[in-house]
């Protein structure tokens, strides 16, 4: 556990310091690399080697102990894992490559959050948590200071209420490890109160509805390889860690939690989704789809069964998987076309093929699409929720459908949008003519490794689930409905290459060229292609959806204004009602003695 | 033994050297003078870890001996101020001229009374250094001189002299019933409701606890660097070491007086928060900050366990770097700026680059996000409310972090982020900017390696 601690923690800690030194920006990202190549071996060696326990004493009566087990193992792997295929890309990134301080920063935010996986005690793992918080702030701070204001605030909020929550389970069970098996029923106030703000702090790091925005807001300024590490993957693999150990292993959930998790999982899909339909910036609709995939998550912990956390922490998995792929991909191409806009980009899938088919794999797999991993993390999420239905009380029954209704709906126009934002990056015409600069290889292969891997979850779900997820659980998870993934891919792939077969033999027997007729206006208005985003707005005119389209969009509907003026309220109040006064007051005595001293000063004259 | 007596004594020499000395000579002096007194007081730290606590008493009659002690409290105490304390006077260095012969003087002199009372172990020796120490703050919150700082010079003294009078009613009293104000003879005594309260009267007046917190807000009218030194640094924190040493370590108090004195820590924290939020002058925003953060000290001080005591002087220290840090930052662009209100234009964090960094580091460690040092003691303190079953003023204690999460934003915003004027810039090798940088980097720096004060503290503390 000490080689443990030392490796995946002390180790890049110095490592982070001594890339600010070095002048070179080149070997900059060389260290880092190795450092990320380190931390992934060693939480490999880790999987593999049950370490023992490591007890230190902090002060006094606190003691700090780090021990690992079955899944924050695994969850450790993967944050060294996206750490290594984040910085990879990084270092053919322009906006970034030369970055000063983006190594470090990227180097230490791994290191912490391997500190939060290794923890086994509360008070470490705050320090872990808290410390990525004020990593979050510097990097997004590489792109803009008011959004990562904005960050702060709202995951700030999210993590002072998480330590209130930490403190109070503390004071309920008295002991500051973290339990490895749920005890605390919720039946009293005391017990809810704990549980809804180690909630809040969960939801906020990885970014559930209501305290979304700040992702939307640090999309438009930060580099895209930041947003593919922080609410692209991390955040998630933490937030969802958090979120899996407070409903299976620090609290007993009872129905009304369920419901609660259900509802606002689903509320999220649909919110999101709705909003990411609407985007036509590559960075916010990426963001926007990042927050609804969140919803699928707390949607499987809702269920309260074994096969829907694991589908969701299969999912958060997954999601991690494509999500940074997605803003990797997006990335290229704005490198490629220096826009952002999605109305200005298209026709690159020939000038870049690597990343156009890899993108399209992150496309099918986030929509949901067999035999992609996406599908099969869903399809998991949907037995879940049938399971629960099928024995349980009438509110929890309609719950139920609601959820499943939107996550299938959620599912629906996630493709929808994705096939707005393939269009408009790939397909069609490519609108500039002048020569683009190239993608470098170090670029390309972190997206073919990220590609590979959904299409190996997809096609070998069960592999993986039953190695790494698997042992999370005591119980064996029960299948309702079995898929057989590999059979499926088979048969996709055969309809695949006969569809291209046929398409080609057609393509070259017979061409016919005809002139359109569009009702005798001018073809050329029309243009060669149409932009994909279009069609899309079409949504924001009917009639309800425009309405609520706008008061979302209002800017006293975000959490982040919501807060900043209730305290500014609360502040007004005691400023006014209690400082005040004691002003007044303790004034008193001083101007009775300067008084006096007046009245005297006048007798003598 | 020997640098304990310098590390008292180094200050008033100073001082008195500064009334004779020539004008360039001044700050030399100072900065020699206090940064021998650090490197003394490490070394007092090193023989208290080494021998344990060193004792020298010299009585004068039954209520009056020069006694002086150094153990983990007073030591570790004593150093915190004396490297804060120089740091500043090191930060003053950048122009000298500003500051005039008054101001090292009396600067010299509250230096010298803060380690006199640190070190003191007979209490009308404590009283006698603090009352000076009011003295010496009376004029340097005047030095400027012009009508706002004078009253509020005189509002200080006024109502510090009430404290004074609180005090020495408490110490009458405990002398009438235990015949004796030697600290050593009457550790483990029982404490009686009155006196107690007498002395803690005494401490909120002086301490700027709710609710008498306003004369500090007030005090802010002064310069920059006096207003660090006073609340930052030396004048408020010796009603905490007060507390510290008379109630955690000497008496024993009655659970009525535990309770009490917490509820008015959480309301001082809370009230000062709030109106943070809310006030719009920089310094007064930073004295809130302080007087707030002084409510969560309290608590760990409070709360009568060895662990939390420990607890307490980590936040001491924490808090002195981060608020020095945060009002020297506030002193560089109201030097260049001349921002004095937030809605003043401020400097671009473009051309501030290291300013607004440090600015950062401490406010960070202010509001107590890890991986700072700020994180530690206030989780603690936090925990330590809840665990002594107190759950609202854990809640309130909580939402006074993220009041301070907002006002510190909030005044970052305004300092660093409102102004697009390219023509201030940050000026190269400024001593100014590498003391609020290397204030700014403890932060962190001891936070990440958080095992190194502890460790020191608990060597300290047995």
């Amino acid at each position: 556990m000490k080689t443990g601690l030392f490796l995946l923690f002390s180790l890049p800690l110095f490592l982070g310091f001594f890339i600010l030194l070095i002048k070179p920006a080149k070997h900059r990202g060389n260290i880092a690399l190795l450092s990320f190549l380190i931390g992934l071996i060693s939480s490999l060696w880790l999987l593999v080697k049950a370490p023992s326990g490591l007890t230190i004493n902090l002060v006094g009566s606190y003691d700090l102990l780090f021990s690992l087990n079955s899944f924050s193992k695994f969850i450790l792997v993967f944050v060294n894992f996206f750490g290594l295929i984040v910085c990879f890309f990084s270092r053919g990134y322009n906006e970034i490559k030369d970055n000063r301080l983006y190594f470090s920063l990227l180097i230490w935010l791994i290191a912490f959050s391997n500190l939060a996986c290794l923890s086994a005690d509360f008070v470490i793992f705050l320090f872990g948590w808290g410390a990525t918080l004020a990593l979050l702030y510097a990097l997004l701070n590489l792109g803009s200071s008011v959004s990562a204001n904005k960050a702060l605030v709202v995951v700030g909020f999210g993590d002072f209420s998480l330590i209130l929550g930490v403190c109070l389970y503390i004071f309920i069970t008295g002991s500051t490890l973290m339990p490895l098996s749920a005890s605390v029923p919720l039946d009293s106030p005391l017990h809810w109160l704990a549980f809804v703000l180690m909630l809040i702090g969960a939801f906020a790091k990885a970014g559930c509805a209501p305290f979304h925005t700040w992702i939307p807001t640090a999309s438009e300024s930060a580099p895209l390889p930041v947003m593919a590490i922080l609410p692209g993957s991390l955040d998630k693999l933490l937030g969802i860690y958090l979120l899996a150990r407070v409903c299976s292993d620090f609290f007993v959930l009872n129905n009304a939690a369920l419901m609660i998790l259900l509802l606002i999982g689903s509320a999220t899909i649909m919110f999101a989704v709705m909003l990411a339909l609407i985007q036509h910036d590559l960075r916010k609709l990426l963001s926007f789809h990042a927050i609804s995939q969140v919803g699928y998550m707390v949607l499987g912990f809702g269920t309260g069964l074994p096969i829907g956390a694991c589908g969701a922490i299969f999912h958060m998995i997954n999601n991690s998987i494509y999500k940074s792929g997605l803003f990797l991909t997006g990335a290229c191409a704005a490198q490629k076309k220096n826009t952002f806009e999605l109305d200005k980009m298209g026709g690159l899938a020939r000038s870049m093929p690597v990343v156009f088919v890899s993108g399209v794999v992150f496309a099918l797999s986030i929509s949901g699409v067999p035999p992609f991993n996406g599908f099969s993390s869903k399809w998991m999420l949907y037995q879940g929720v049938i399971s629960a239905f099928s024995n349980a009380s009438i509110s929890m029954k309609i719950v139920c459908i609601l959820a499943l209704l939107s996550a299938m709906f959620g599912s629906v126009l996630t493709l929808a949008s994705f096939i707005k934002f393939i269009h408009a990056i790939f397909l069609g015409e490519d609108k500039k003519v002048e020569a683009l600069p190239k993608i470098s290889a170090t670029m390309q292969f972190p997206l073919s490794v990220l590609a590979i891997l959904c299409v190996l979850l997809g096609v070998f779900p069960y592999f993986f689930i039953k190695y790494f997820i698997q042992p999370v659980f005591m119980q064996e998870i029960m299948f309702t409905g079995n898929w057989n993934s590999l059979f499926a891919f088979i048969w996709i792939f055969v309809g695949l290459v006969a569809g291209l077969i046929f398409y080609n033999s057609r393509e070259a027997k017979s061409q016919r060229q005809d002139n359109l007729f569009i009702g005798g206006e001018d073809v050329a208005t029309f243009g060669p292609s149409f932009p994909a985003t279009e069609f899309y707005k079409t949504l924001e005119n009917i009639p309800v959806l425009s309405r609520l389209y706008l008061i979302f969009s209002i800017e006293s509907f975000d959490f982040y204004n919501l807060i900043g003026a209730v305290l500014r309220l609360f502040g007004y109040i005691i400023y006014i009602f209690i400082d005040r006064v004691t002003d007044v007051i303790s004034k008193l005595p001083v101007s009775l003695i300067s008084l006096i001293g007046f009245l005297f000063k006048h007798r003598s004259r | 033994m020997n640098a304990l007596i310098i590390c008292i004594t180094l200050p008033f020499l100073a001082a008195l050297l500064i009334l004779i000395l020539s004008k360039r000579l001044r700050s030399d002096l100072l900065t020699f003078a206090l940064g021998s007194a650090f490197f003394a007081s490490i070394f007092v730290i090193f023989s208290v870890i080494k021998h344990g606590q060193i004792l020298f008493t010299k009585y004068i009659c039954a209520w009056f001996s020069f006694s002086f002690i150094a153990d983990g409290l007073s030591a570790f105490m004593a150093s915190a101020c004396a490297l804060v304390s120089f740091l500043i006077v090191l930060y003053c260095r950048e122009n000298s001229d500003a500051y005039g012969k008054r101001f090292y003087f009396w600067t010299a002199l509250l230096v010298g009374n803060m380690l006199g009372l640190v070190f003191s172990a007979n209490l009308i020796l404590m009283l006698f250094f603090w009352e000076f120490a009011s003295v010496c703050s009376w004029r340097l919150i005047r030095l400027n001189k012009d009508k706002e700082s004078v009253k509020a010079a005189s509002r200080a003294f006024i109502t510090n002299l009430l404290g004074f009078f609180l005090l020495s009613a408490g110490i009458i009293l405990i002398y009438i019933n235990y015949h004796t104000l030697d600290l050593n003879s009457l550790r483990g005594a029982n404490l009686t409701n009155l006196i107690a309260f007498l002395l803690f009267a005494g401490i909120v007046v002086r301490s700027a606890i709710f609710p008498l917190q306003s004369w500090l807000v007030e005090a802010a009218a002064a310069p920059t660097v006096v207003v660090a030194l006073l609340s930052a640094v030396l004048f408020v924190k010796m009603g905490l070491y007060v507390f510290a040493r008379v109630f955690s370590l000497t008496f024993l108090e009655s659970a009525l007086f535990i309770n009490i004195t917490l509820y008015f820590s959480v309301a001082t924290l809370i009230v000062a928060a709030a109106s943070a939020l809310v006030e719009t002058n920089i310094k007064k925003i930073l004295v809130y900050s302080v007087i707030s953060q002084i409510g969560y000290i309290l608590i760990e001080f409070i709360t009568q366990s060895t662990t939390s005591f420990k607890v307490g002087l980590i936040y001491l220290l924490a808090h002195c770097l981060a608020a020095a840090g945060l009002f020297l930052c506030a002193g560089i662009v109201e030097q260049k700026a001349k921002a004095l209100n937030i809605s003043d234009p401020g400097c671009s964090a473009k051309n501030f680059p290291k300013t607004s960094l440090a600015f950062l580091l401490c406010a960070f460690s202010v509001m107590g996000l890890p991986p700072f040092i700020g994180f530690w003691p206030k989780f603690f303190s936090i925990l330590t409310l809840i665990r002594s079953g107190e759950i609202f003023a854990g809640v309130v204690a909580i939402t006074g972090v993220l009041f301070t999460l907002f006002y510190l934003m909030r005044l970052y915003n305004r300092l660093f982020l409102s102004s697009n004027n390219d023509t201030l810039k940050e000026n190269n090798n400024s001593i100014m900017v590498w003391v609020v940088l290397a204030l700014g980097f403890l932060c962190l720096v001891l936070g990440v390696f958080f095992q190194g004060p502890f460790n020191l503290v608990s060597n300290l503390i047995k």
